[in-house]
Formats: structure tokens, sequence, C-alpha cells
């Protein structure tokens, strides 16, 4: 187990590992995809409340929890390498930001987009709604410290303790439509053992929020190869690799 | 028949909230090749300039060196 901790952390090898990786994470994301959109949009029923607007859940609710995973993801690889000192941690940790900061901000819009029709508003400072504004400028802070340092170890360092720091936020954003008294809806998946949902809508949602995902797995595996090859532009295997005739795209 | 082609009035709130999260996806999957091949070229073009050696074939400064097998970085320049 172990051995294969300290394998899966070694940069060469999780270069080529993160090469396959991105692939086979992408290419059934993207069909998952398409068959989630097909049922959300075309085979649920529509809400008896809602009309057809419920069908923005099969987008909103992916990103959303998206937006929460990527942060915790990107909390715990921060710690690890503050903890552990492991160079690959922070390398997940600074790949995590962008794509944590898009499908926050898309969670965001689906959510107004939704509210106007249900609501009557596009915004509320409700506390789900604040707190994932929150998240959005988390993201953007944990970038913009990254940038603000010329050292990256300082950068890795800064970054991963204000990522550690935010993450107070994320059971904040989960928990605060039953903390508070909240215009958002309450839980609708996490009461697994009743969910409110019928069946029928309910499996294009868990498709869309496999299908997100795999995407972001593999979206990150592409940008920590990146990431990794910049850092260890110094060591024998990377400038090997970089000497050799391998093509200069990504294994898709 | 149900879904997207019987929406109630919700068409433009479905389309904004479904083409926002498309261009999310698109633009992230973009945005990473994008990076790694960004990343992947000029750290290339960083290791010639300063082995001085021939340029490795197909990147962007196989055909604009100056200085030949041997030079060092104050002899290796692009046409321009």
């Amino acid at each position: 187990m172990w051995n294969w901790f300290f394998k899966l952390a070694s940069p060469p090898h999780f270069y080529a590992l993160a090469g396959k990786l991105s692939y086979w994470l992408l290419v059934p994301a993207i069909l998952l995809l398409a068959i989630g959109t097909w049922g959300g949009l075309i085979l649920a029923p529509p809400d008896y409340q809602q009309g057809d607007a419920f069908r923005i859940i099969y987008v909103h609710v992916p990103s959303a929890y998206l937006s929460m995973l990527i942060y915790v993801t990107m909390a715990v690889a921060g710690a690890i390498g503050l903890i552990w000192r492991i160079k690959l941690a922070h390398a997940v940790a600074a790949s995590c930001a962008p794509i944590g900061a898009s499908f926050t901000f898309a969670a965001l819009v689906t959510g107004a987009v939704w509210g106007k029709p249900m609501w009557g508003t596009y915004w509320e400072w409700d506390p789900r709604l604040t707190a994932e504004l929150i998240l959005l400028f988390l993201y953007f802070g944990y970038m913009g410290l990254r940038g603000a340092f010329e050292n990256l170890t300082q950068a890795d360092r800064a970054s991963a303790v204000l990522a550690i720091a935010g993450v107070v936020n994320v059971p904040i954003i989960h928990f605060s439509v039953i903390w508070w008294a909240s215009l958002h809806q309450g839980p609708t998946l996490s009461k697994l053992e009743a969910p409110s949902i019928s069946g029928d809508m309910l499996w294009p949602l868990l498709t869309m929020i496999l299908a997100f995902t795999l995407f972001f797995l593999g979206i990150l595996a592409m940008r920590v190869r990146a990431e990794v090859l910049e850092r260890e532009v110094q060591s024998r295997w990377a400038q090997d690799m970089l000497r050799g005739a391998s093509p200069v795209g990504v294994d898709l | 028949m149900n879904g997207i082609l019987a929406v109630d009035g919700y068409t433009g709130y479905l389309v904004i909230a479904y083409g926002v999260t498309a261009l999310v996806v698109v633009g992230n999957l973009v945005a990473a090749r994008r990076q790694f091949r960004r990343v992947h070229l000029r750290l290339r073009e960083q290791l010639e300039r300063r082995s001085g050696r021939r340029p490795v074939p197909g990147s962007s400064q196989a055909s604009g060196r100056v200085g030949g097998a041997g030079g060092n970085e104050a002899t290796v320049g692009r046409n321009q």
C-alpha cells in the first residue's frame, strides 16, 4: 500500500500515468454527459410545481457539488504537501484552482438562472448563495496568492495555508440550508434512504454527477501533467522527455 | 413528447443554464490542452537555449535559431 502510494507520488510515474488516465476518464465522462443531458432534458418528466425549469438541476447540482469537491481536494492536497512535503501534492492543489473556480461560477450562474423563475429574483443574500460566492472568492484568492510569489515553494506553502483555512466554508455551504432559514431548497440527494426526487428524475442527475466527477479528474490529470513538467524541468527524466520526439500534445 | 421540446416558457433559462455549463466544460478542456502545449513548448525551447544544441525537431526554434551546435545563450537568437 505504502509502496504504491510512494510510487504514485513519484513525478515521472505520475506523469506517465496521468497521460493515460486523462484519456480513460474524459471519454466516459463525455459519453455520460451526453446520456445525462438526454435523460434530463428529454426523458425526465416535468416537475409538478416547477414545470420544465427544474431541468436546470441537471447542470446546477453537479456544478455545485464539483465546486465543493474540488475545493476539498485542493485543501487535502495542500495539507499533504505541507505535512509530507510532497511536491506532487502541491502540483495537484495548484491545478485544482482554475477548474474549481470555473465550476463555482457555473453553479452560481445556473443557480441565478433557476432562481429568477422560481423565486422571482436572480440573486438573494441567502446563506447558501452567499457561502457559494465566498467559495468563488476563495478560489480567486488562492490563484492570486500563488501568482503573487516569485518563489514556487513560498507560493505552494502560502496557498496551501489559505486552502486549508478556507475549507471551513465547504460544510457551511452544505449545511447552510439546515442551519439557517434559507430561500434555497433543502437537501435532496443526501437523504439517500428516502431521496425527495422521483427515480425518473434521479437517474439522469446521478449520471451527470458521475460525468462531472470523471470530467474533473480527467482535466485535473491533464493540468497536473503540465504542472509537474514545469516543476521537474531540472530533473533528468523531464529533460529526456522534452528532448525526445514525443508529441507535444496531450494524450487525447 | 415531454422534455425540452415542450418547455413551458422556460426555454431561455434552460438555454442560458446549459449554455454556460457547456462553455465551462469545453473551456476547461481547451484550457487544459493549451496549458500543456504551451508549457511543453516553452520548456523545450528553454532547454535548447540552455544546452545550446541543435533544436529539437518540431519546436518553434527549429527554423529560427542562428547559433549552431556548441553555441551558448548569447549566440542563440531568433530571426525576427
